[in-house]
């Protein structure tokens, strides 16, 4: 007992890289509970994946590649997961929160009949054991300790709460694990994955995030965003009142309810503040706020804040960084 | 034996008239009970002063209104005089020879001298019409058939009047004969043109028969026109809003047993006075022609929110008088009052391609509903003390509580609202946040304050208007005013809940606040928001809370002229003063804000093409604030483009609803480092 | 069809929140609760279910006696009968799913709709977890749903990271509601008044026969160190310099 397993999510044959953050934890984790760090990958045709996670310094990477999981659903992927999981006598299972661990680790923490902490901040450990998780609560208002009892724990991981794995030179043995998921007995099938064709960074990833907000008044304020995005390199935001009224898609919302990210660098354009927002964004390294209204809340946690109209200020923004560049 | 036709051809067509108006009397007095038979000798007064000497007509003596009033003024007093003469010649019809000649003479040449003058006056009235109609076109008017058919039955009546005079009065056997010297118009056609001879009797009684035909087919065609307003416009000026409140809405008791829908969403859920503004209207389209709504694409046309009441009226009255007692008219046998949206839709293509076409139907839709911002342009200057407003809102109601139909924006208004009591939906414990450091007293640390400072939501929330809060406290500060605020205990004072429709809504949040401020015995209210202005001073009552309110313009005025506050840095600015609705036509407080600007040294005041009275809205009042504006111009670029227009370097506000808007409109324009839009009290504290 | 929907009563999201000096709990006092935002999306989209299809909105929603305004709160929108599982201890999602599960299991509906997750707490487990215990399949964040003519599957289209998923599943299901299913409904004022006549059925823990026993609790909370607000620059060009010789991050 005492090994951690990691939940490692993968697109297009290759490793999402916010995973490395649950990997970081985890062999944190293992060394304190001197246990061993599997890695768990799951789907069908891994062959090219499963190279790509083999040197993270995991002692293993466990994978379940089998025509019955082609086609993602949380039902199957449930099944499979906590059968290599029994298998491998884990007592700590991760994944980063993504909308792919938020469905499925609750469903795996069931089957193993373990308690679920969603979206750690830390863990720690003491006398060989987990003693306990720190974790947000009402949007980043409160930080809370958490203890969770049995014999296995699972734990989404905050992406931006831990630095990502790094690489090893070292390959991890690599383990096929034979499971079959019965898929007419789901009940669930996967029929089509629409994916928003974007050019830029996703966000989680970005090293630089622009985010837009009600001050853009529409779509059109977003594509003047997208030029100083396109220069940077970075990925595109929003506040939830950009999604709610329809101007982007739902997957760029920053903020308690969407995505938590901590860039080098966060450019918030037309975005007061609210606290919901806050708490998406709160640990990215600059932040840089743009806004007309002097007394937005946004300036309270900026590190340099411009009183201004995005719509002058970000195309002079442009002019004045391509100068430098 | 021409008596005999005669007395036939009346009994008809009066009989024939009084059947169709009592129709209407009874479908009017189908309508819900209401009050207006208060100070009788007022009203009496008010129905003289605004019908009968036609004062209503001339409340803005400019440009065609103007004009339009002296042509209406010569048509309504001419058919008065006319009328005297009318009576003669249909009492000569039924006996035989019977003339006025009784009078004697002085008193009856007086009486052909009036007629030949009005009969002249009114053909010069209709000249003028013509002239009106054709050359100048004003688009608020209706271009029917209906209003040529009466133009001609008009001159046809005065031609043929003016025929018969001019024949009487050279035939000897005629008692006009021995006056003809006193017809002006008459007596010099005959002296021009050398008449000698009087018509053959054949010819003058066929003219005989076409006056009196004519006379007897206009009598019958009131009924069914805008002539209508012959016989609603006197009654309706009668029963005027006699109070200084504005919007005199149902009240709604939502303790009543059985009661299952709210608002209104058929015609006879309306007041009898509701329903007699229909017949009341003239169509002359001032109403329509100020409206904000109207003048920047909206659908909504107020004349035709009146008309189209008054239609639905005429086709489910007739259903609704031949039910027995306590049967009800089934809604899937009338024809509805509201309209859905798709209809809504289908009108705003229509005005879209026919932008000064305005069709009456039966129906209202929820866009026209909507469009409103309840700025009383319409029942301001509406000449027949018709109350647009509050059918409006009558009709809102119902979408709102019974259906919970709503634009989607004003529904998450709500929602905020109902939770924390502000419109932005921000916590209710940050409400005071805006006071930060400036030593300001709630009233439970500062039981003794002479007056409540009523901050409102946008002066608590907004973070513009919470500059102009910070402002105002500094000047009573300045002028040790011992006042004091509700603090976190305030809430959103219900004004735009109730404007929206949502009196459930309002009627807690006003109980609420009344509670409140009984707690803390207020007695004494400031607020720099014309909208809670007018909410407590006029709503609240309603619910026993009375307060002697005063506006913040009001106020620092006051505490100007007794020297307790000195503005005295110049400000070389030119200013311009946009009105509020909610101050200006809706309580009359034109001339405090503009003296308390006019205080500070060196401001240059200018006028905007319209103002005081004729202001034309920011477009934020009636919940406007809250609701995106789809449709034509934005009403707030119009009126910065207007205050633009005269050159202004600041545009001065007092209301935090035209701050906001107004404030849109300068930084939409691009002019915000040339033009700064400031309210009164942030110019004052800038002077101190 | 059936469609049982949960509510979950929490503090307002506009409220400061101020922990307890002992660190227990937050200050409740002065505080607004409200239904769960994505709770209320979940009644809405229940409710036009109901109107496409006919059938029987149930809302449930577990706490101490207030919890009953928020059942409430969704009567007032349209739903037809409340189920109130009268519980004061603590308890963690699994607890709440289980609850649930015994809920399901007695009402048998075709449908649960849940929000993504509660503003409050955040955890965004109970949904999945009810799923997974009741054998169900589920459709989590979904931002529509169409149900089968023969009323047999759902179709649901599912916010995930960089796109859009669309998933099938055989009813009865689990379906969490995300930001762009819908919008609620404001409450009519009929509705309101006939939401006071309608009736909530009363249940405890024991009666389900459930045992409450939380794996997850929570022993303190503190305050996070709040991140210092830095410098208003002047304009672009001064923002720029700053961010490159600075910041360093140009």
């Amino acid at each position: 007992m005492g090994n951690v397993i990691i939940l490692c999510e993968h697109k297009n044959d290759e490793l999402v890289k916010q995973s490395l953050s649950a990997v970081k934890a985890g062999i944190d984790a293992a060394k304190a509970l001197s246990g061993k760090t599997f890695l768990l990958l799951m789907g069908s045709g891994l062959d090219k994946v499963k190279g790509a996670v083999s040197n993270y310094g995991a002692d293993a990477v466990l994978v379940v590649d089998d025509p019955s999981l082609a086609g993602y659903t949380a039902e199957a992927y449930a099944i499979a997961a906590s059968e290599a999981i029994r298998a491998n006598s884990a007592s700590l299972v991760l994944a980063t929160t993504s909308a792919f661990s938020k469905e499925l680790l609750p469903r795996i923490a069931v089957k193993l009949k373990a308690g679920m902490v969603s979206d750690i901040l830390s863990i720690s450990a003491d006398g060989g054991k987990i003693s306990g998780f720190s974790r947000a609560m009402w949007a980043g208002s409160v930080v809370a300790d958490v203890t969770v009892d049995g014999e296995i724990i699972v734990a989404s991981v905050r992406g931006t709460a831990f630095e990502h794995a790094p690489k090893v030179d070292t390959a991890s043995e690599i383990k096929a694990v034979g499971v079959k998921v019965d898929t007419q007995a789901l009940k669930a099938k996967q029929l089509e994955v629409v994916e928003h064709k974007s050019t830029r960074p996703q966000l989680a990833d970005a090293s630089v995030v622009i985010s837009g907000g009600r001050g853009l008044k529409g779509p059109e304020g977003f594509k003047t965003i997208e030029q100083l995005a396109d220069l940077l390199g970075a990925a595109i935001g929003a506040s939830r009142a950009a999604v709610d009224a329809g101007w982007v898609q739902n997957d760029l919302q920053v903020g308690q309810t969407g995505k938590i990210v901590a860039p080098g660098l966060y450019i918030a354009v037309g975005i007061s503040g609210a606290i919901q927002h806050v708490a998406g964004m709160k640990d990215s390294k600059t932040i840089v706020a743009i806004n007309k209204d002097p007394d937005a809340p946004i300036f309270q946690i900026a590190d340099y804040g411009l009183v201004a109209d995005f719509a002058k200020a970000v195309p002079e923004l442009v002019e004045e960084i391509k100068k430098i560049k | 034996m021409k008596s005999i036709f005669v007395a036939i051809v009346l009994i008809v067509s009066l009989g024939y008239f009084f059947y169709k108006v009592m129709t209407l009397v009874k479908f009017v007095l189908l309508g819900k009970p209401e009050n207006r038979f208060d100070q009788l000798g007022k009203r009496t007064w008010m129905m003289i002063r605004n019908a009968i000497l036609q004062l209503a007509n001339f409340k803005r003596p400019k440009g065609d209104i103007l004009y339009a009033g002296i042509m209406h003024f010569m048509i309504f007093w001419g058919f008065m005089i006319l009328l005297l003469g009318e009576i003669e010649i249909l009492a000569g019809g039924l006996v035989s020879d019977f003339t006025f000649q009784f009078l004697g003479y002085p008193l009856y040449s007086l009486f052909i001298f009036s007629q030949d003058l009005m009969a002249a006056a009114v053909l010069i009235a209709i000249v003028m019409s013509l002239l009106r109609r054709f050359i100048e076109h004003p688009k608020k008017l209706n271009y029917h058939f209906g209003s040529y058919l009466i133009l001609g039955l008009i001159t046809g009546l005065m031609l043929t009047l003016f025929a018969m005079n001019v024949s009487n009065g050279v035939n000897p056997e005629e008692p006009v004969s021995k006056a003809v010297h006193w017809m002006l118009f008459a007596g010099t056609y005959i002296k021009v043109f050398h008449v000698t001879q009087p018509l053959s009797p054949a010819v003058f009684e066929v003219i005989w028969w076409a006056h009196l035909l004519m006379l007897l087919f206009f009598l019958d065609f009131i009924p069914n026109s805008k002539h209508l307003h012959l016989l609603g416009a006197i009654p309706n000026n009668f029963f005027l809003n006699l109070t200084d409140k504005t919007m005199q809405l149902q009240p709604i008791n939502f303790e009543a047993e059985g009661v299952e829908t709210f608002g209104v969403s058929k015609f006879e859920e309306l007041t009898w006075k509701q329903l007699l503004d229909g017949p009341a209207c003239t169509e002359c389209g001032r109403c329509t022609d100020d409206c904000p709504a109207a003048n920047t694409g909206k659908i909504l046309s107020p004349r035709e929110v009146i008309l189209n009441i008054k239609e639905n009226m005429k086709a489910n009255g007739p259903k609704m008088l031949k039910l027995k007692q306590g049967e009800k008219l089934a809604d899937d046998q009338r024809v509805p009052l509201l309209a859905d949206e798709a209809v809504g839709d289908q009108r705003m293509a229509f005005k879209k391609e026919h932008p000064t076409e305005h069709n009456t139907a039966t129906s209202i839709s929820p866009q026209e509903l909507w469009a409103c911002t309840t700025c009383g342009a319409c029942q301001q200057i509406c000449p027949v003390a018709n109350e647009h407003i509050r059918d409006i809102i009558d009709m809102r109601r119902y979408l709102v509580m019974t259906e919970s139909k709503m634009p989607q924006e004003l529904s998450a208004t709500f929602r905020n609202n109902d939770t924390n009591g502000n419109p932005w939906g921000l916590g209710l414990d940050s409400r005071l946040d805006w006071a930060e450091g400036l030593g300001i007293k709630t009233m439970t640390e500062q039981p003794d304050a002479e007056i409540l400072y009523w901050v409102g939501c946008a002066g608590a929330y907004d973070d513009r208007n919470k500059k102009i809060a910070i402002a105002f406290v500094k000047l009573m500060q300045a002028a040790n005013v011992k006042f004091a605020v509700l603090g976190t205990e305030e809430s959103c004072c219900g004004d735009w809940v109730r404007r929206a429709g949502n009196e459930y809504a309002f009627q807690t949040l006003a109980k609420q606040n009344i509670e409140t401020l009984k707690k803390y015995n207020v007695k004494k209210i400031v607020t720099a928001c014309p909208h809670g202005y007018y909410t407590l001073k006029h709503d609240y009552p309603e619910f026993g809370g009375n307060y002697e309110v005063i506006h913040h313009s009001q106020f620092i005025n006051l505490l100007i002229n007794e020297g307790r506050l000195k503005p005295a840095k110049p400000m070389e600015k030119t200013v311009t003063y946009h009105d509020s609705c909610y101050l200006g036509r809706h309580n009359n407080i034109y001339a405090e804000p503009r003296d308390v600007l006019a205080a500070v040294p060196q401001v240059k005041m200018v006028e905007m093409k319209r103002s005081y009275a004729n202001s034309f809205c920011c477009g934020a009042g009636g919940a406007r604030m809250w609701l995106e504006e789809k449709e034509g111009d934005r009403i707030n670029r119009v009126r910065t483009a207007e205050a633009l227009s005269v050159k202004a370097d600041v545009i001065a506000t007092a209301c935090p609803f035209c701050m906001t808007m107004i404030d849109d409109g300068v930084k939409d324009k691009g002019v915000e480092d040339n033009v700064k839009v400031l309210d009164i009290a942030e110019i004052v504290q800038r002077a101190l | 069809m059936k469609i049982l929907v949960t509510v979950k009563r929490v503090s307002d999201p506009e409220a400061k929140i101020k922990i307890k000096p002992d660190g227990s709990w937050i200050q409740t006092e002065g505080i607004k609760f409200v239904v769960n935002p994505f709770d209320e999306i979940a009644v809405e989209e229940a409710l036009r279910i109901k109107e496409k299809q006919t059938g029987e909105v149930v809302v449930v929603s577990i706490g101490e006696k207030t919890v009953a305004e928020q059942i409430r709160a969704a009567l007032a929108m349209g739903a037809d009968r409340g189920i109130f599982v009268n519980y004061t201890g603590g308890y963690d999602s699994y607890d709440v799913a289980t609850i649930l599960a015994k809920v399901v299991e007695q009402e048998k509906p075709d449908i649960v709709i849940l929000g993504k997750q509660a503003v409050d707490d955040d955890m965004g487990q109970a949904g999945f977890m009810l799923a997974e215990l009741l054998g169900y399949p589920q459709a989590a964040f979904a931002s529509k749903v169409e149900i089968s003519d023969d009323k047999k599957k759902a179709k649901v289209t599912r916010e995930i990271d960089g796109g859009l998923e669309i998933k099938e599943v055989e009813l009865p299901c689990v379906i969490t509601a995300d930001l762009r299913l819908n919008t609620p409904r404001y409450a009519s004022l009929p509705n309101i008044m006939k939401a006071k006549q309608k009736p909530i059925k009363e249940l405890t823990v024991d009666a389900l026969g459930v045992a409450v026993k939380p794996r997850v609790t929570i022993k303190k909370l503190t305050e996070p160190p709040k991140r210092k607000g830095g410098v208003k620059v002047e304009s672009v060009q001064d923002l720029v310099s700053k961010l490159k010789n600075d910041a360093k991050v140009l």
